[in-house]
């Protein structure tokens, strides 16, 4: 059993990485919680079920359903967090919107689609037998994907112009307003990217198990634990955080209780602060300082 | 007229919790997004020491404020030396655990079922159980909040919270334990809204999670924002305004399932536009405001 | 004398790069101490260590209040060991009144606990009437009574500065870290400020202060301390670190 609940702690894992690789870039350069994030996850998902259900074919859905994940990320940065950047105001303020963006999505999804759990797929997921270990299609897609787009990602961030501009943003965006980069629109690259981590692993959540209008908080939870245990800045501390999270709460299914999962995650993230306190200030407050 | 005191009673529940909700949002400056969570275990925490220990109704509240108080330091005391953000987060994941615990915990909270039942509380030996009579209680129980907090933020304690608010630095630099009067307002917050936990529990005679959501800690939080942060007489407007907007659309006659997402859309637009034009609230004072 | 101050050997560094780098100083009751040195020097970073702010440690070396070793203890016990400091940008709590703000800066705590104050409202009371005589002394000191009942951030910046100094007095701070307690401030203020730093040094208040201005270095100091790149290159008295031929080529570029 344990092979099995390890195998299923990677997928998790590696769906938990999708979306806090996603969160991690817009995290570390805006420097506020976008918990509005959840809600592009849930939009994403039934704009994917609205496209199947008018019979389009699968791969349109699904180009639809993550063009228009990134439309509305991008839309969220230009109407909601922009003027709020021009006003320079406070952490706080954006956290605030951000909920309130989160809420107003999710309630309107459920208005027009109610709020029981729809189906993606159709039929049950023929299995494939490793050994002790089984694994659905849906899932050896899910591991799939996360690789790939992990890759992609960290080839980004490493070696491309904009990934190192993005990645100088999240150490010092005033410097770079001043070296003459458009934030704005480097911005809008960010909420673009990220949005689209978010559109993909809600795809691939919603294939699996279902969408309902509630399904993006504990997915949000998840990524924010994950970028803060894995630390913000680099996506393989991410990735590790996230692995961490899945296996863990696949262990806490396994042996306890499926029940208990988000409790345990999100204690670990309380624990986490009170063994961190200090050390993660260092780091942050240099740039002052200096 | 019933209709009537039930409103005026919730009205008083709320203005406890939006006023100590303030406390910790308005004065001292700390998002916090748990305040429902600790409504919630005030209300569990009552309600179970007089099911199962048999307590009265005021030493089960007393103890309920104690405990809920002592809980509060969970958030508190890891997040606060950590930076801001991170007490929002953490308070965040908390009131997803404290959900999770009471729904799950069915051996104790009985979870999703809810515990029926709760006894009225007696006051020298007289029961509180006509609306009236319990409207008289959450009266004087209000009142007397609302005297202390207003008393509180008077107070030179306050005065600190303010000042912390603005220059932390400075308030270091003073020699004062900025960490240690935040963990103490936001236990003091904690405590309080303890009580109206208390008072709803025995009002309504019967709790289940889904009260004490994280919807629910946003309602709060919107009320406050509303009334404006750090203002006393706004919290009490903000009160009023968004126990009444559920009101207002019940008498418009929408459909039950469209008129509670309806009203969840309203308090998330209110919620954006407010922070976004007016971070002061709409009563509130432009000089103290925002968060 | 006795000896107020003394850093042994303090280096920090943020991240590899080096901010404060074996810095030795030594400061005695009453003195007027001058820190000077080009911007990024690491003069504001060398105060921060003091009063850790930012909650920022050495690296290595000491720091010593009267023989006490205070590097290790948290920000506001250093603040309570008698440390004041003069923020640069003073850090006044503008929302409240000026009397308030002074009020604030005393140094007893019972006065903000809740509970003292129902428990014993009469010593409560003798506690709040002490406090505000004090506070009125050194607002009279600083002359800003007229703006007792205003709202602080109405003040103007040289007003501002006279604030967080009085402050800092009603704090009864023994050694007081100002930075840069001039600079912004027109010419008759900064001369109000000078007269009331050289009387508090008089008054047996020891004084470190960093300034830009060299002509207020040579009025007030007894003694300056030269740092660049984190580290002190020179120490003695003013006129001497001005002629000073390595200084010169450094600070004044010629």
């Amino acid at each position: 059993m344990i092979l099995q609940l390890l195998v299923n702690g990677i997928i998790t894992g590696s769906l938990i990485s999708i979306m806090a690789i996603g969160f991690g870039i817009i995290y570390s350069t805006t420097n506020f919680f976008h918990i509005a994030y959840g809600s592009v996850y849930v939009v994403a998902a039934y704009i994917m079920h609205t496209f199947l259900s008018w019979h389009f074919p699968f791969i349109i859905s699904l180009a639809m359903s993550l063009f228009f994940a990134v439309v509305i990320g991008v839309l969220i940065e230009l109407l909601v967090y922009k003027p709020l950047h021009k006003k320079r105001a406070p952490q706080g303020i954006y956290l605030i919107s951000s909920l309130g963006v989160y809420i107003l999505m999710i309630n309107i999804t459920a208005l027009i689609f109610g709020n029981e759990t729809k189906l993606l797929s159709y039929g049950i997921e023929k299995s494939i037998h490793f050994g002790d270990v089984i694994l659905t299609k849906i899932q050896i897609a899910q591991c799939v994907t996360f690789i790939l787009l992990s890759i992609l990602s960290l080839f980004f961030m490493h070696y491309t112009r904009i990934g190192k501009t993005i990645q100088a943003m999240g150490c010092n965006a005033r410097l770079l307003e001043f070296c003459g980069v458009n934030l704005q629109k480097l911005r809008f690259i960010i909420f673009a990217i990220g949005s689209f981590f978010a559109g993909v692993a809600s795809i691939l959540t919603g294939l699996d198990v279902g969408i309902d209008p509630y399904m993006g908080m504990i997915p949000l939870l998840n990524a924010v634990t994950a970028v803060i245990l894995g630390g913000i800045k680099r996506i393989e501390g991410i990735i590790a955080g996230a692995f961490f999270i899945g296996i863990t709460q696949n262990l806490v299914i396994g042996y306890l209780s499926g029940r208990w999962e988000s409790v345990v995650t999100f204690s670990m993230l309380i624990l986490f602060f009170l063994y961190q306190s200090g050390g993660i200030i260092k780091v942050k407050k240099r740039a002052e300082e200096l | 007229m019933n209709y009537i005191f039930h409103l005026l009673i919730m009205i008083e529940v709320y203005t406890i919790l939006a006023l100590s909700l303030n406390l910790v949002v308005g004065y001292t400056g700390l998002l916090s997004l748990s305040h429902a969570s600790f409504y919630g275990l005030g209300a569990y925490a009552s309600t179970l020491l007089m099911i199962n220990v048999g307590f009265n109704f005021f030493p089960a509240m007393i103890c309920a404020i104690i405990i809920t108080a002592a809980f509060s330091l969970c958030i508190s005391y890891p997040a606060l030396k950590l930076r801001g953000d991170y007490f929002a987060i953490s308070s965040f994941a908390f009131q997803i655990i404290i959900f999770g615990i009471l729904y799950n915990w069915v051996d104790l909270t009985r979870g999703p079922y809810g515990i029926a039942g709760i006894p009225r509380p007696t006051l020298f030996g007289l029961k509180i159980d006509s609306l009236q009579a319990f409207f008289t209680l959450t009266t004087l129980i209000t009142g007397a909040v609302v005297f202390f907090k207003y008393n509180l933020y008077q107070s030179p304690f306050c005065t600190v919270l303010k000042a912390i608010k603005e220059e932390e630095q400075a308030v270091i630099s003073m020699g004062k334990n900025v960490v240690g009067f935040k963990i103490l307002a936001f236990a003091m917050s904690s405590g309080v809204a303890a009580i109206a936990g208390s008072l709803y529990a025995v009002y309504i005679t019967y709790i289940d999670p889904t009260s004490f959501t994280l919807d629910e800690s946003i309602f709060i939080l919107t009320i406050v924002l509303i009334g404006g942060a750090g203002n006393f007489k706004g919290t009490i407007v903000g009160v009023f305004v968004m126990l009444l907007i559920p009101e207002i659309l019940r008498f418009i006659g929408l459909p039950d399932s469209i008129a509670h997402y309806l009203r969840q859309i309203i308090y998330a637009l209110i919620l954006i536009i407010i922070v976004r034009f007016r971070p002061w609230g709409i009563a509130g004072d432009k000089e103290l405001g925002s968060v | 004398m006795d000896e107020v101050l003394a850093l042994n050997n303090v280096s920090k560094s943020f991240d590899g790069i080096t901010a404060v780098k074996n810095v030795c100083i030594s400061i005695k009751k009453g003195e007027i101490v001058g820190l000077i040195g080009p911007n990024g020097a690491g003069k504001t970073t060398l105060f921060n260590l003091i009063t850790k702010t930012h909650q920022i440690k050495p690296d290595a070396g000491e720091i010593r209040y009267h023989s006490h070793k205070i590097n290790g203890m948290s920000d506001y016990q250093i603040a309570r060991m008698g440390i004041g400091r003069l923020f640069q940008d003073v850090k006044i709590w503008g929302s409240l009144t000026v009397m308030e703000n002074l009020l604030l800066a005393r140094a007893d705590t019972l006065k903000e606990n809740m509970a003292y104050r129902l428990l014993f409202p009469k010593r409560y009371r003798e506690i709040k009437e002490k406090n505000t005589k004090e506070a009125e002394k050194w607002l009279a000191f600083v002359n800003l009574e007229e703006y007792k009942t205003k709202k602080a951030k109405g003040l103007s910046y040289g007003q501002q500065r006279l604030l967080g100094l009085a402050r800092l007095l009603c704090n009864n701070f023994e050694l007081l870290l100002l930075d840069e307690p001039t600079s912004g401030i027109n010419a008759v203020m900064v001369q109000t400020i000078l007269e009331k730093i050289q009387s508090l040094a008089q008054w047996g208040k020891t004084i470190f202060l960093v300034e830009h201005d060299m002509d207020v270095v040579k009025q007030i100091t007894s003694r300056v301390y030269f740092m660049d790149n984190g580290e002190i290159i020179a120490t003695g008295k003013p006129d001497e670190i001005l002629s000073n031929p390595l200084v010169k080529e450094i600070y004044l570029g010629c």
